[in-house]
């Protein structure tokens, strides 16, 4: 790939990593390194790809993989100063605490809910990056939207 | 949308945005990479040119002495057998 290319790319998907990073390790710091390190494995790596949805998928799922090397290296997330309970000033479902819930799902379910809501994709382009059938993927959606609304209990339920 | 799944989506903002300075670090990582390349490439071009050079050299070599000695023999049965 060429600096030119790279660069065109870079821009192209800078944010949807950025996010997907940050969702996995709450730190600007360290979303912003591997973010980095995506970007360099990807740079490096001598893959074709068919499509550019196919390109856009592999380098989500170098990015989950890099996010997920960070968190064992790190071990802990960094505590949720910003959760002060489950609703917040007008009443709604706090998002911190929804974030701080989601935390508590098993990796394979909280992978399907940062690629479903944070990078906004479609469960064909879940299954494809998690390397898992569609169906596969809509299941593992229910089950977590199903312990979600568990963990959080109340009208939830 | 149900609540949960609008709230989950709500999450994204809690995202900061992306800092300025990681275009600069990307930028001098890739300049890093491309710098790091290039006289890796040219040593390893070097050592393959040293190698298959020594290599021509040594058959040559070795032909020579080969040759050299086969003509040897040749003349010493011819002359033993006169």
């Amino acid at each position: 790939m060429t600096k030119e290319m790279f660069s065109e790319k870079y821009l192209t998907y800078k944010v949807m990593v950025f996010q997907i990073s940050y969702a996995y390790l709450r730190n600007i710091e360290d979303a912003e390194e591997a973010t980095l390190d995506s970007f360099m494995k990807f740079y490096k790596s001598t893959k074709k790809f068919q499509s550019v949805n196919h390109e856009k998928n592999y380098l989500i799922r170098v990015t989950i993989n890099t996010a997920k090397d960070y968190l064992k290296k790190i071990k802990a997330l960094p505590l949720n100063e910003e959760v002060h309970g489950v609703y917040d000033d007008n009443g709604e479902l706090d998002k911190h605490y929804v974030w701080a819930v989601v935390d508590e799902l098993e990796g394979k379910y909280k992978d399907v809910i940062y690629l479903r809501y944070t990078a906004d994709l479609p469960y064909k382009d879940i299954a494809s990056i998690l390397k898992i059938s569609e169906a596969l993927a809509r299941k593992y959606h229910e089950i977590a939207i199903k312990t979600l609304r568990e963990l959080i209990g109340g009208n939830y339920a | 949308m149900p609540e949960l799944e609008k709230k989950l989506h709500e999450t994204k903002t809690l995202i900061p945005e992306v800092p300025q300075r990681l275009d600069i670090k990307m930028e001098e990582r890739i300049d890093g990479a491309t710098k790091v390349k290039r006289p890796l490439n040219f040593r390893l071009r070097f050592v393959l040119a040293t190698v298959v050079v020594a290599c021509v050299a040594l058959s040559a070599t070795t032909i020579a002495l080969f040759s050299h000695t086969q003509k040897e023999q040749k003349i010493i049965s011819q002359i033993t057998t006169v």
